[in-house]
């Protein structure tokens, strides 16, 4: 390994470096080679507890996190807030430090509401206790595992023994859709644009402000090393400009409450105009893939028949990059709890 | 709290603050439907 890992949480991509995106990927790689073996486990985390603190319904990232622990033999807490204390007013705070009590070495969080992984692993920091805090997913903020094995699955495709995130330099890569609300479109602006990756973004006016132009202008979290400001996000408020001669394209999923904020007519005249359709994906290279995070509103965002077409659709290998990306994050921060 | 903190430096213009509220997922709270549309 190239480097060693100094971060006790992760919260955030905004201050990644790429040593640390190439530990991510190398680590989550041999942690792909482990699930492809007849016993898919490994004993690295063996007594560590991994709790997983999801304050808003979840299914795939929950699972993925679940088994990624099991895979590396943790202890399993899963917590619900529906059938919890919160419900009986309980604070968030002390929920965390009932799980804290109850010897957990890591948690996983999701919240509705931006900053509380932040919030959370700043109060365990100041009880000087040791465990980490892996953001899940934190309202419109970030999206971290999400968008590191969306990297992983582009890394993997363009080079199967050794992804790293340089392969992603000149590589145009569209984000469609709803940009404003997405945690995921966030931290993959971050870890596209530290790989060099020529990221372009495209929706309505309404789902794409023009400040995301500015991204990186007076951004206090870039790392202090990076050498320079990378170039921010080209905005396209048409479909078709963005997608010409792309290599990968990310479609984001379409909450159906934006038509109620009034922030769009109708799903159809969407799908008429920003939907990734068998006929708009022929502006893009020959071999383009298509990921998504799901869950997929078929014909909405993506046409079905593009969703479920091997020769575009990543969206199964983003779904096992989870699970390899997700080990290797518990695995580096475990390991380092075991370490300071 | 790194998020607090940030938004609360007093050294950013508004515009400044604006473009870091969104780069923090807080358009929503901040930002009119005018400024929402992209377009002035």
């Amino acid at each position: 390994m190239s480097a060693p890992w100094n971060r006790r949480h992760i919260l955030s991509l905004d201050d990644f470096t790429p040593p640390e995106y190439d530990i991510v990927l190398q680590t989550a790689n041999s942690f792909r080679e482990v699930l492809t073996r007849r016993t898919k486990r490994v004993p690295t985390l063996q007594g560590q507890v991994v709790t997983n603190l999801f304050f808003e319904p979840s299914t795939r990232t929950r699972s993925s996190f679940e088994l990624a622990a099991k895979r590396l033999s943790a202890d399993i807490l899963n917590f619900s807030p529906g059938q919890s204390s919160l419900s009986k007013g309980e604070t968030i705070l002390d929920t965390a430090k009932t799980y804290l009590a109850m010897g957990t070495d890591m948690m996983v969080i999701r919240h509705r509401e931006a900053g509380v992984p932040h919030a959370i692993a700043h109060e365990m920091d100041r009880l000087n206790v040791k465990v980490g805090i892996l953001n899940a997913g934190d309202g419109q903020h970030e999206h971290p595992s999400q968008a590191l094995l969306d990297l992983f699955t582009i890394g993997t495709l363009l080079d199967d023994q050794n992804p790293r995130i340089s392969l992603l330099k000149g590589k145009k890569i569209v984000i469609v859709g709803d940009i404003l609300h997405s945690r995921v479109a966030r931290s993959n602006i971050w870890s596209l644009t530290a790989g060099g990756a020529d990221l372009h973004l495209a929706g309505p006016p309404t789902l794409l402000p023009k400040w995301f132009g500015e991204w990186f202008k007076d951004c206090p979290s870039l790392p202090s090393n990076t050498p320079s400001v990378p170039p921010p996000p080209q905005l396209h408020w048409s479909i078709e400009s963005a997608l010409a001669g792309a290599d990968f394209v990310m479609t984001l999923r379409l909450q159906k409450e934006r038509m109620t904020d009034h922030l769009l007519p109708s799903l159809r005249e969407y799908h008429q105009q920003f939907g990734l359709t068998r006929r708009r994906i022929q502006l893009c290279k020959p071999a383009v893939k298509v990921l998504h995070p799901g869950p997929v509103n078929r014909g909405v965002e993506i046409s079905s028949d593009l969703m479920d077409d091997p020769n575009f659709s990543l969206v199964s290998q983003q779904v096992t990059s989870g699970v390899a990306v997700r080990m290797a994050l518990l695995y580096l921060m475990g390991s380092h709890l075991m370490n300071c | 709290m790194k998020i607090m903190v940030q938004v609360q430096d007093p050294s950013k213009t508004p515009h400044s603050l604006e473009v870091e509220m969104l780069r923090m997922g807080k358009a929503m709270d901040s930002l009119s439907a005018q400024q929402l549309m992209g377009f002035n």
